[in-house]
């Protein structure tokens, strides 16, 4: 099986309330948050979370249907630590979305600006919701 | 098999990857979702609209590719499983669910919350955009005999509209017929 490229939490773990401790993951939640980017190309620049992954052991949700997809997709599941594991997801795979713009894309101006407003609420959404700022 | 027969064509890659980042926002609409239920805002409830509509754009990317390199990437899927579909992710699944706790906005924030069912019909109907560019109006893996872009215009759109409480552009849904979804 290949590596995951990505570690999300399970949908259970969300349901509570959520405490986030990583400062590095903060700061940059903190620089999305600010400022709306203008081009994809920028979210190659943010730092890649590098979460310990001591004592994290990679899950599986338990349903096949669920467990195959997330296969696919190459992401794997934990239910320690769901806001900084949520954050450290979210900007890995900006870093990825990013790094794979600079092949070019068909985004229109309109599009654009809706897709890089939705990152910065989402930043906005976390630091309020998992980090408490 | 060999390594090329296992290697992603760029487009495949693209398709996962801004899948990756579309489950960490479905997760994100999740958390938004949770905030307004426990402090109903109507910027509560924007973040939300703005969220699903910053989806819409997000699955445009991971379509951003010829329509003809699709079939790769539905084969690939298909060796999955032969239903593979949206209706595999847990996450998806979730935020289905969670949409019930949209519907107490819509006596509170009815502006807001018509938005947001605003926003609900743009997610169905570009999704079916997407779809309708690569199957025109075949099926999906899971739903092989029926007009995929269809399905999710109409039987999947009423739905998520339902779930959300925005039952006047689900009764919308309803008189513009099902065509053969």
């Amino acid at each position: 099986m290949k590596p995951a490229k990505i570690r999300l939490p399970s949908p259970k773990a969300l349901r509570g309330a959520l405490a986030g401790a990583d400062d590095k993951i903060k700061r940059q939640l903190e620089v999305l948050a600010q400022r709306q980017m203008s081009e994809l190309e920028q979210l190659a620049s943010l730092c890649v979370p590098d979460l310990v992954a001591d004592g994290v052991v990679a899950e599986t949700l338990g349903v096949e249907k669920f467990d195959m997809y997330d296969a696919y997709f190459e992401v794997e599941r934990t239910s320690k630590n769901p806001a900084d594991e949520l954050a450290g997801a979210f900007i890995s795979s900006l870093v990825e979305i990013g790094e794979e713009a600079k092949r070019g894309h068909n985004l229109d101006p309109l599009a654009l600006n809706s897709f890089l407003r939705a990152v910065q609420v989402q930043a906005r959404v976390l630091l309020m919701e998992a980090y408490h700022e | 098999m060999n390594e090329v027969a296992n290697a992603l064509s760029p487009d495949a890659y693209r398709w996962k990857a801004a899948h990756r980042l579309f489950f960490t926002h479905i997760q994100g609409l999740v958390v938004a979702i949770n905030a307004f239920e426990r402090d109903p805002t109507e910027a509560r409830l924007d973040d939300v609209t703005d969220l699903l509509l910053g989806s819409v754009v997000m699955m445009q990317f991971a379509a951003d590719f010829l329509d003809e390199c699709y079939d790769w990437v539905r084969n690939d899927m298909a060796k999955v499983h032969k239903d593979f579909s949206g209706v595999f992710s847990a996450d998806h699944t979730e935020l289905l669910k969670r949409l019930r706790g949209m519907r107490s906005a819509k006596d509170d924030f009815p502006a807001a919350h018509d938005r947001l069912g605003a926003a609900l019909d743009t997610v169905y109907n570009a999704h079916a955009y997407v779809c309708r560019r690569f199957v025109e109006e075949g099926g999906s893996l899971a739903n092989p005999d029926v007009n995929a872009p269809e399905l999710l215009r109409t039987k999947f759109r009423r739905k998520a509209l339902v779930t959300a409480g925005a039952t006047d552009r689900a009764r919308g849904v309803d008189q513009q017929g099902y065509g053969d979804a």
